[in-house]
Parts: structure tokens; C-alpha cells; sequence
């Protein structure tokens, strides 16, 4: 029972995961419908056949009250006129000097509708007088009839015989009728004398016929019958049939049952069967409807229920399918829009129609997406924030190797006596420092990134003892445009390491600026050995790392200013490197045209960063030196 | 409609509808206890011109046709006995439409042509006297019963005695059947065997003569009228005979008739419209066996069994 229970519970739990609301819903509504309305069916169908039940047998329990009193007042009247004959004829006459049949025939005529005959008997059985029918048949023996014998045992009492063909008396016309014959013990007056005898008083059977012919049990389905206390019928709507022996009747068993409605099986079929006992003959009145009518209707109206319960179990089905498409259609839509979302596509519509729930779900998840898109902006934001920061920091800080390196020419020139060259490189580093700071600012003017590259290269080419020239130029308004800082010198920076190292001379190095339509280009041009395309291909690409042949350096810091560029300025903006082997190096900086408004809400919108630090790692730099 | 639309939509409402059509069909439908058979019309042809004879059996047809929602029509011909007339009867009822007919034949012969086509046209059922042609056949083993009047009348013969058989001319019938069975058995039990052909006169004459000690006669009438011829008579010889009317009753009750061999003419009228509603309804037919019957003598006719034998109840 457990297992069977768990089993089920799984099974429906499998099930329940898999089904959609809808089903779940139109399931189980039209679940608890139906065994909501076969439960309401069965019990007010079992109740009304209940109902039916006792209503039939209250029915009959009347009928047959009605009919034991009319067959009682008919068997009282059959009563009195046997008192009558016996107290007011018989007992105060003296049969040697009277002749009963003239006072008789008077009774008789009396109540001649429902009596056959009225005799006088003597203890004998002889005939004392009779009416209508006066003559005795030679053929018969009244002392040997049941009803006689019955009168002479029990002389208290008056006796009701079971119906029987009447025999007695010569009827020119060979009438022979079926009475019920009532007897009585007498005492008769002859000469002075008390003798017995014995008083007989027939019944027209035709009596007890019309009293219960109309009977009407279950609707005319039923019938009644009447039995004697030994089981004999006394009166039967078929009686001829059941004589005949066409037909069969439970008269033996009715007899035995106590007063009030019983449920009997009688060959085969189910009957209801309602008995009341007639006082004085111990007769019993036997209602008979028969239950395999009732269950006709019952059978038409449980088909009639089936039918109802079928059509509304389709309907409610039917119904609740549509009625369960419609409550959970927004939450369908929700959920398509879900998995949209999930599969990555931007435009989706989480706004949903529906009940409060539903919707305050949509706006919920409305909210949360929106949220969500704008924390994952934020972070990307961030991040490149981040990056463009750390590049910045890094750019901007000063390469130990290059300090040390100019710190040291700057001592060797003012041992040599050389103050005055010490001093233009300790000035132009102060400046470059300057300008490295720029109080913190990431955004400066093209004029200051020049004046930095400027000072760059007055620094190195003392260091480099003039192995190469340099010319910085600007057009007419492109000094006044802004950038970000320190752009410049890590391109200076390999091209000084890459193209002039081996120049004895005759280097050159060429820094122009100018404007381009809305963008502004910073071209950096030396005359050094240049490099072959692939390498100026891979120079820029983000994911590889070039090692330069000469192995002075990796090209990083290229990288990290066209990187720069780019998180600061768009994927349009960034370095473009123009080289051919022996014919010289091109980089080209393209940046938007900041002018002056620009470039201020610029410096204003990017974070103040602290100061740089100058204990950093150079990873960009040199091993010989070099600023970042 | 869409193939869509039509599951969704169009094939539900289909399916509600031919339930509902189906509910209402139901509601509509009488209940099968309310339900009657179609009435059916059946004719019965008697043999004599007086039904008095069989009024029991006609009592038990009566209960039959209201059982069995049954119209009868009883049709008497202007002459008793009269196979001519019969026949006549027979066909008139079988073109006036009548589906089923219960016929008492007077003669196998002369009607056999008349009920072959009645036939095939109705639920013929023969009473009395069984016909091949006939779809049905209710009654006694008329053999056996000669025999058993036969048997009956040897009591009161001593061998070489004389009984009188009254034929009714119905050489063609069961009752003629009868008569040559008890024919044959008394033959065979040394008895002389007269045939008595006439009126009751006729039958008080030849019987005044004082040879015969016994008379049969084989079907009611015939009885009742010996029984008649026999209160006149001062020396009257045994009467034997078939039937159960009220006049046979109180002919056994006077002594006027030693014995009678009677069946119960009301189950043998009920049995005979039962036999005929089935069979013209076509509803299925178990064949019957031949009915039995009593021998009831003065003794015991008030005996409760004999008693509802030979008087049915009457209100």
C-alpha cells in the first residue's frame, strides 16, 4: 500500500514537472468537477431511489390500509348479518314451531349485492332452512365441509373459509359460484330443547373482487393479493392463471411475513412486497410491486445520468482547456519572452498583459533585466575604466632605467664641466615630469603632448649624442585640440631604439600634427631599417605579443597607446603604422578632434587619479631606458 | 478554418452537439416499462354455432389478449360443424388483414388448402384438432384421451358388452381421433363398438332398447346432450364423454355422467392467444406439448384441484 502510494506520488510528481500549467490546471479542475459532480450524482441518485423506495412502500402501506378497511367493513357487514340471523331469527325462535326462512329471506334481500345464500344447519347436517336456494343436493354431506367442522370446534368464534365453489344447493340453472363461506356455531330452540347447529352465511366472492380490482399499487405496476393464514389465496387478480398453473404467486412466503414492507427475490426477480393483516380471518392483504419496474425507470434514469455526466465531463474538459489557455496565455508569453532573453536576443518584450500577479511578475522581470543590463554596462564601463586606468598608470610611469640613465649623463656632464648641458637635460626632464603630471589630469592639449615629446627628445638625443635629428611641427589649430597624454613618447621611444640606434647622424626623426576632417592625426616618421609587413601586422594585434628580432623590445608600449586610444576614444580611433623594410617607420595617431569645450568636459567626466607613482614596473620600457 | 482552429474550436463543439442531440434522444425515448406492443388484431373461429361449450377457454383468451395487448375478434358459423364455413371464415379474415388466427377445425382435409394460404399470410393456431399447415397447435393428445375414455368406459362394459360412441361426424378432426382410439382399445378389449350418428331423440331411442351399456361421447356438446338424453331415461346406461362445462359439472353431480375427461380449457384458451401473439410478432416460440387432462368422476370433482378445473373463478 506504501509502495503503491509512493509510486503513485512519483508518477504524478514526473508528471507534474512535466505538464504545463495549463494542463495542470485543466486537469485538475476538470478533475475535481467530475468527481465533485459523480459524487453529487451517485448520492442524490441513491438518494432519490431511496426515497422512491419508501415513498412505494408508504404508498402501498396506504393502499392497503385503505383496502383492509374497505374488506373490513365488508366482512363486518357479512358479520352482522350472521349477528342478525343468529340473535334476532334463529336464537329466540323455536324450529318445531317456526319455520326460519320467511325471516332469513328477509336478511337475505337485505344485502342480496353480496351474499349468495344464508342456511341453517343442524348439528347433523341437516338443513334447517336456506335462502335463496331452498333444496339441499342429494350428493352433499354439509357435515363434511371444512367451514362445519370449523363452526363445531371452535363454537366461540366465526370462521372465514377460503374461497370455494358453492355445492350445496340445487340451482336449476348449474350456477356454480365461488364464495367465501362464514360459519358460526348456533344454538338452536327445538320443542324447548338447546341443540347445536351450525349457521352459514356465503359471501359472493364478487364482493372481495370489486374491493380490490382497483387497486393501484406503483403506478399500475403493481398488484395485490390476498392470503389466508395458511398461505391459500383467497383472492387473486390472476387467479385463474395461477389455478391453471400458467402462472406462479409466493402466496407460502407472504404469509409468513410480519406486517410492513419486505424486499423478496421471487423467481428470480426483485419485488417489493407490503403485507397487512385483516383483523378477525387472519387474512393477509399482499401489495406486490415489483422492483425490476422501478429499476426500468431507474435503468433510464442512471442511462439519462451517464449521458449528463459524459456531455458535462467533455464540456467541462472542453471548457477548462480554453478557460486554462486563457488565465495562463500571459504567463505563456512571460515565459516565451524568458527564454528569448536567455537565448541571448536583446529586443525582447517582457511587458505582458494580465491578472496583477502576472503583470507585477512582467514588471518585475522588466525591472530586473533593466537593471541587471545596466550593472553589466557598469561593469564593463568599469572595467574598461579600469583597464584604461591601469594603461594609463603604467604609461605614465617613468621608466627607472631611463631616470637612472639621464640622472647618471647628467653627473658625468657636470663632472666634465658640461653644466650647461646638464642643465638643458635636467630642464627638460623637470619639464617632462611637468607635463607627465599634468596635476593628474589624463587629458592635455596636443601643444603639451608636443612640448613632452620635445623634451623627450632633447633628453635622448644628448643621450644619444646626437645620432639623430628630430622636427616637431603643428598645424594651424591643432595644438589647441586636446588628447590624452603620453601618447607620443613610447612611439618616440621605439623609434629612437628601433630606427636610430644604428644612425650616425644622419636619423631622423619627424613628429607632425594636423587635422583630419573631425579627427586629428599625430604622425610619428623616422628613417630607421622599417619592418616587414608581417610584423607590422602582429605589432597592433591584442591577443599576440611580437618580439622584435633585435630582441630590444616587444612592442607593448605601441599596444598599450592604441589600446588607450581606443577605451578613451572608440574602435575607430587608435594607431596605424605605415612600414617598409629600409624605407623608414610611419605611425600614425588618429584622435577626435577635441577642441577646447570637448576637452574640458573630457578632463571633467574622467576620474582624478592620484599622482603616478614612479616606483612602478616599466614593463612597456627598455632594458636601456626610456620613458613610457 | 484552419486545420488548427477546426481541433481547437471546431471539432468539440461537433462532438458537444451530437451528445446533446444524443441527450435529448434519450430524454425523449420513452421509458422501456412504458413502452407497449403494436395491438394485435386476432381472430378466433369457432367450430360450433353456440360458443357455450368452450366458455371457459374463451375466458382464459380473454385474460391473454389483455396480457398481451391483444384484440379479439370470436367468429361463430351459422352452421355447427360446417368446414365450408370455416373455410369461408378463414379466408375473409385472412384478406380483411387479420395477423393471427386461432381456428377450431371441424375437418383437416377440407380446410387444409384454406389454412396453408392463411398461413402464409398469418400466425395460424389450431385448437382441438393439430394441421400440418398450421404454425401451432394447442390442446390434448386427443389419441390418448380416446384411449383414456376407452379405458374408462371398459370399467363399466362387461366383455362383449356394448358401447355406443357418438360420432359427430368429425372423421377429419381431433375428436374424431378420439373416437377411433377408444374404437380401437375397446375392440382390442372384446367390446362391441356401435357408432351413434343423430339427434338426442334418436340417441334416447336407441338407447331404450336396453342393449347398450355404455356411451362416449367425445367432445362437450355432444355430452352435454347425452347427458341430457340420459335424465330421461329410467334405466340409463353409462355415459362417458370429454368436457367441463357447468352443464357436464352438474351432470356428474347428478350421476348422469359416470365420468368426464376434461382439461383446463381456460390455461388451453390462454395458451392458444399467447402461442399466436408470439408467433405473429415473430417473437421466438418454444413448441408446447400436448396438455394434459383429468378424469373426473362425482367423487372427486369438489376436490380443490378438480374444482378449479372444472369451475373458474368467476366474480
Amino acid at each position: 500500500m506504501r509502495g503503491l502510494s509512493s509510486s503513485l506520488r512519483r508518477r504524478w510528481d514526473a508528471v507534474y514537472h512535466r505538464a504545463s500549467i495549463q494542463m495542470i490546471l485543466s486537469l485538475s479542475f476538470t478533475a475535481v468537477a467530475v468527481v465533485g459532480m459523480v459524487f453529487l450524482g451517485l448520492s442524490l441518485f441513491l438518494r432519490f431511489s431511496a426515497s422512491n423506495n419508501a415513498l412505494l412502500a408508504e404508498n402501498s402501506q396506504r393502499v392497503l390500509s385503505q383496502v383492509n378497511l374497505n374488506l373490513d367493513a365488508r366482512l363486518r357487514e357479512m358479520m352482522r348479518v350472521s349477528d342478525t340471523a343468529y340473535y334476532q331469527i334463529i336464537k329466540d325462535a323455536d324450529l318445531a314451531e317456526e319455520d326460519l326462512t320467511r325471516d332469513l329471506e328477509l336478511l337475505y334481500y337485505t344485502s342480496r349485492e353480496s351474499l349468495v345464500s344464508i342456511a341453517v344447519f343442524a348439528d347433523s347436517g341437516d338443513l334447517i332452512a336456506a335462502v335463496p336456494l331452498t333444496a339441499l343436493k342429494n350428493s352433499v354431506s354439509p357435515e363434511r365441509e371444512s367451514w362445519f367442522a370449523a363452526a363445531q370446534e371452535r363454537i366461540e368464534n366465526l370462521h372465514f373459509s377460503t374461497p370455494h365453489v358453492q355445492n350445496l344447493f340445487v340451482d336449476p340453472d348449474y350456477r356454480y359460484r365461488w364464495v367465501v363461506s362464514l360459519s358460526r356455531h348456533v344454538e338452536l330452540t327445538k320443542d324447548g330443547a338447546i341443540e347445536s347447529g351450525v349457521l352459514l352465511v356465503d359471501m359472493s366472492y364478487g364482493g372481495i373482487e370489486q374491493i380490490c380490482k382497483d387497486v393501484d399499487l406503483g403506478s399500475g405496476r403493481g398488484y395485490l393479493y390476498i392470503v389466508d393464514g395458511a398461505g391459500e389465496i383467497v383472492y387473486h387478480p390472476r387467479q385463474q392463471l395461477i389455478y391453471a398453473g400458467l402462472l406462479e404467486e409466493n402466496n407460502r412466503a407472504a404469509a409468513a411475513y410480519a406486517d410492513g414492507s419486505h424486499d423478496e427475490i421471487f423467481q428470480g426477480r426483485r419485488r417489493q412486497v407490503t403485507v397487512k393483516t385483516v383483523g378477525y380471518t387472519g387474512w393477509k392483504l399482499v401489495g406486490v410491486v415489483p422492483s425490476e419496474n422501478l429499476w426500468d425507470d431507474y435503468g433510464q434514469l442512471l442511462l439519462f445520468f451517464l449521458f449528463v455526466v459524459i456531455f458535462s465531463i467533455f464540456l467541462l474538459v472542453f471548457v477548462n482547456l480554453r478557460l486554462s489557455a486563457w488565465i495562463t496565455a500571459p504567463m505563456k508569453k512571460l515565459d516565451l519572452a524568458v527564454k528569448k532573453l536567455e537565448a541571448g536576443q536583446e529586443t525582447v518584450d517582457l511587458a505582458v498583459n494580465g491578472p496583477y500577479e502576472v503583470e507585477h511578475l512582467s514588471r518585475s522581470i522588466q525591472s530586473m533585466v533593466s537593471t541587471m543590463r545596466h550593472l553589466m554596462d557598469d561593469i564593463i564601463q568599469q572595467e574598461e575604466q579600469k583597464r584604461r586606468s591601469e594603461l594609463d598608470v603604467l604609461q605614465s610611469q617613468i621608466n627607472p632605467h631611463f631616470l637612472y640613465n639621464t640622472l647618471d649623463s647628467v653627473i658625468w656632464m657636470t663632472e666634465n664641466g658640461r653644466t650647461e648641458d646638464a642643465v638643458v637635460m635636467l630642464t627638460s626632464l623637470a619639464r617632462l615630469f611637468r607635463i607627465s603630471l599634468s596635476r593628474g589630469s589624463n587629458i592635455i592639449t596636443i601643444a603639451d603632448e608636443l612640448e613632452h615629446a620635445r623634451h623627450y627628445l632633447t633628453i635622448q638625443k644628448m643621450r644619444y649624442k646626437n645620432k639623430f635629428s628630430a622636427d616637431i611641427s603643428a598645424a594651424d589649430g591643432a595644438e589647441e585640440l586636446y588628447t590624452i597624454k603620453l601618447i607620443v613618447q613610447p612611439i618616440l621611444e621605439n623609434a629612437i631604439y628601433h630606427g636610430m640606434d644604428y644612425a650616425d647622424g644622419d636619423g631622423k626623426i619627424r613628429i607632425s600634427a594636423f587635422r583630419e576632417r573631425e579627427d586629428v592625426v599625430i604622425e610619428v616618421a623616422d628613417n630607421g631599417p622599417g619592418m616587414p609587413a608581417e610584423v607590422v601586422e602582429r605589432l597592433l594585434d591584442q591577443g599576440g605579443s611580437y618580439m622584435a628580432a633585435d630582441s630590444k623590445g616587444s612592442g607593448i608600449g605601441l599596444r598599450n597607446v592604441h589600446r588607450r586610444i581606443q577605451l578613451t576614444f572608440g574602435r575607430e580611433y587608435g594607431l596605424t603604422i605605415l612600414s617598409e623594410p629600409d624605407d623608414g617607420t610611419v605611425v600614425r595617431i588618429r584622435l577626435p578632434a577635441l577642441d577646447g569645450e570637448r576637452g574640458r568636459s573630457c578632463r571633467k567626466e574622467e576620474p582624478v587619479e592620484p599622482a603616478p607613482e614612479t616606483s612602478g614596473d616599466p614593463q612597456a620600457g627598455t632594458e636601456k631606458g626610456g620613458g613610457q | 478554418m484552419s486545420q488548427q482552429r477546426f481541433t481547437r474550436w471546431g471539432l468539440p463543439l461537433l462532438m458537444l452537439g451530437i451528445l446533446m442531440a444524443l441527450l435529448l434522444m434519450l430524454t425523449l425515448y420513452p421509458a422501456r416499462a412504458q413502452q407497449r406492443p403494436e395491438l394485435l388484431e386476432m381472430s378466433v373461429i369457432a367450430r360450433e354455432a353456440d360458443g357455450a361449450a368452450w366458455a371457459n377457454a374463451r375466458r382464459g383468451m380473454e385474460q391473454a389478449a389483455a396480457d398481451l395487448y391483444v384484440e379479439l375478434r370470436f367468429l361463430y358459423p351459422g352452421q355447427s360443424n360446417s368446414s365450408e364455413e370455416q373455410g369461408q371464415l378463414l379466408r375473409r379474415e385472412v384478406e380483411s388483414g387479420a395477423s393471427a388466427i386461432l381456428l377450431f377445425p371441424t375437418d383437416r382435409e377440407a380446410l387444409a388448402e384454406e389454412a396453408r394460404s392463411a398461413s402464409a399470410k398469418a400466425a395460424l393456431v389450431t385448437l382441438e384438432t393439430d394441421m400440418e399447415t398450421a404454425a401451432g397447435y394447442v390442446g390434448v393428445d386427443n389419441q390418448a384421451l380416446g384411449e383414456a375414455l376407452g379405458r374408462a368406459a371398459l370399467n363399466g362394459v362387461p366383455l362383449g358388452g356394448t358401447v355406443l360412441l357418438i360420432d359427430g361426424a368429425f372423421a377429419g378432426s381431433g375428436i374424431g381421433e378420439r373416437m377411433a382410439a377408444a374404437a380401437d382399445l375397446l375392440e382390442l378389449e372384446e367390446r362391441e363398438v356401435r357408432l351413434f350418428s343423430g339427434t338426442g331423440d334418436a340417441l334416447e331411442e336407441a338407447l331404450a332398447r336396453g342393449e347398450i351399456r355404455a356411451v362416449i361421447a367425445f367432445e362437450a356438446s355432444k355430452l352435454e346432450q347425452a347427458a341430457e338424453v340420459m335424465s330421461r331415461l329410467e334405466h340409463p346406461p353409462l355415459l362417458y364423454g370429454a368436457g367441463s362445462t357447468a352443464a357436464i359439472a352438474a351432470g356428474l353431480e347428478q350421476g348422469r355422467i359416470t365420468s368426464a375427461v376434461a382439461q383446463n380449457a381456460f390455461s388451453t384458451g390462454y395458451l392458444a392467444v399467447e402461442t399466436a401473439a408470439r408467433l405473429a410478432r415473430r417473437e421466438a416460440v418454444e413448441p408446447l406439448e400436448p396438455l394434459p387432462f383429468f378424469t373426473v368422476r362425482r367423487e372427486n370433482m369438489y376436490e380443490p384441484e378438480y374444482q378449479k378445473l372444472l369451475f373458474p373463478v368467476t366474480w
